[in-house]
């Protein structure tokens, strides 16, 4: 029974190819896009239209194409052994992101087709960088690569004993899968009802703040999330409502980014 | 023998995905349906309490039914039926199963008295409310004792490869309908007369269940023994979902309907 559950669990999470699933970077990107100024807005508009449901995996559909200019690494944050951003070339998300802010910033000096491409890409990469599981951290080792480890499936009862594989880069897109049905829009519905009233306090800072942020979490958690750990099943309900936080915070630092940079 | 328990994994995710009441899609389907027809007071009354939508709650209980701390609520989600097939056996309630627990949160939140709750309390009740009144409505909940309906245990199948008959028709909503949103479901199901509404939410805890049992004979005339799914006609599956949405939607009327009662000025 154990090795069924334990099959299952694993097809259950191999299932998710991304950090959050599509539909949930779809609310980021839509609850954003209804925070941006008048000014934003119009620009957004103009180079995206009114939807942005096929740019929040632009970089992945790229990919799927062998089309992207970058390698996968693009995804991560690459941080020194004292969490500071370190990376030098492309295939990073924080270089890309700056690069492509300063492509829209400066966006009469370049092409329609490569201001899309910049908003496409900083659509995609505020979520990756939001997520814990897009961090690599110099002198971690367990970071540079995927790996999975344990949990519990229940507290009490004969099953108390079963044990759940669990893959690091997929915890995190395992709660978006608790919400099927979830359109784009109801997670921005939701986000919105639960914690915009953060909004002013997840907006603050630069995008350097909100990196190095979300990399001294990733870093927090990789201290006894290991190949080894075995997370008790309350950690990993409880972790839900952490990766909601995420990507609230992800939705307003987007439009707020947006907003400074379009002006 | 790992490729058989491999195999056996890969056949069964559908039902793994729906592997609680109604699976995930069905419940959030119901409260997002519920959640339409609340009156503006109870929406802003669950949502003040909630601080989400009402779909966002609507599997929480299956995700911490394993949390020593729900222990007390996680008795099973369904509720047993008399030998004669056709009324409620109140016997293994309140306190164990889920036809309990609809009656204590009435009692405890109803006529005014969630005012005088803790909002947690209020919250706890809610999400166990917009959980277990849907649980109630799937007919494979519906607890036929086991000597008087041994013929009612039965194997059926997915291509040849035995499937869980309990998995399947948690997931009834969702079947054949992959990647719906709930909007997507509301507005394509959701064709409720205001006069077929009236008449679902008539009466009690006790009409509802007993009609409940009435429609969940059904499922096991729909897929009989030895049914391959994969095999179904266009006419079997129709009949699965109009047995599944008919339920659903009764569950989400009903949910709306206790909710806006609860919450009524």
């Amino acid at each position: 029974m154990k090795k069924i559950f334990l099959l299952l669990a694993f097809a259950l999470t191999a299932s998710v190819a991304n950090a959050w699933i599509r539909v949930c970077d779809e609310g980021v990107a839509i609850l954003a896009l209804k925070h941006l100024t008048p000014a934003a807005k119009s620009v957004v508009e103009q180079h995206l239209g009114t939807s942005v449901k096929d740019d929040v995996h632009y970089l992945y559909v790229l990919e799927s194409k062998k089309k992207s200019p970058y390698s996968k690494e693009v995804h991560f944050v690459h941080l020194d052994a004292n969490l500071n951003p370190h990376a030098a070339d492309e295939n990073d998300a924080l270089v890309v992101l700056e690069r492509c802010v300063d492509v829209v910033k400066t966006r009469d000096n370049h092409s329609a087709a490569e201001v899309k491409a910049a908003l496409r890409t900083i659509i995609n990469l505020m979520c990756d960088v939001h997520n814990f599981s897009y961090y690599r951290i110099e002198g971690v080792a367990h970071s540079q690569q995927p790996f999975k480890f344990k949990r519990t499936v229940y507290e009490y009862g004969k099953t108390k004993d079963d044990i759940a594989n669990v893959k690091w880069m997929t915890l995190w897109s395992s709660y978006g899968n608790r919400h099927r049905g979830f359109s784009g829009d109801l997670w921005a519905e939701d986000m919105a009802l639960c914690l915009g009233h953060k909004k002013a306090e997840y907006s603050q800072g630069s995008l350097c703040d909100w990196v190095k942020e979300t990399g001294t979490k990733s870093a927090a958690f990789l201290e006894f999330i290991n190949p080894s750990y075995v997370m008790p099943v309350l950690m990993f309900n409880e972790l839900e409502d952490t990766n909601y936080e995420q990507m609230v915070r992800a939705s307003f630092r987007l439009a707020a980014l947006l907003n400074s940079t379009i002006q | 023998m790992n490729r058989r328990l491999l195999l056996l994994a890969l056949a069964t995710l559908f039902v793994a995905n729906s592997a609680m009441a109604w699976g995930g899609f069905g419940h959030g389907a119901i409260a997002y349906v519920a959640e339409q027809h609340l009156t503006p007071e109870a929406k802003e009354k669950c949502r003040y309490y909630l601080k989400h939508t009402l779909p966002y709650y609507a599997s929480w209980m299956d995700h911490w039914r394993g949390i020593a701390k729900y222990k007390s609520v996680n008795n099973p989600h369904s509720f047993k039926v008399m030998p004669d097939g056709y009324n409620i056996d109140w016997g293994g309630t309140p306190e164990g199963r889920v036809l309990g627990h609809y009656v204590n949160a009435m009692k405890e939140l109803g006529n005014g008295n969630y005012k005088n709750l803790p909002d947690s309390v209020v919250r706890q009740r809610l999400i166990n409310m917009v959980h277990y009144l849907p649980d109630l409505h799937c007919p494979v909940h519906v607890g036929f004792p086991k000597k008087e309906f041994a013929h009612y245990r039965y194997n059926i199948y997915r291509k040849g490869k035995k499937i869980k008959y309990h998995g399947f028709w948690d997931g009834s909503p969702g079947f054949t309908r992959k990647n719906w949103t709930f909007e997507r479901y509301a507005a394509e199901v959701d064709k409720v007369t205001p006069k077929q509404a009236k008449r679902w939410v008539k009466g009690d805890i006790d009409v509802w269940g007993r009609d409940i049992i009435k429609q969940a004979h059904r499922c096991y005339q729909i897929t009989p023994a030895e049914t391959d799914v994969a095999n179904l006609t266009e006419e079997q599956k129709a009949e699965v979902l109009r047995l599944a949405d008919e339920q659903a939607l009764k569950a989400a009327y009903r949910l709306a309907h206790t909710l806006n009662k609860i919450f009524a000025e």
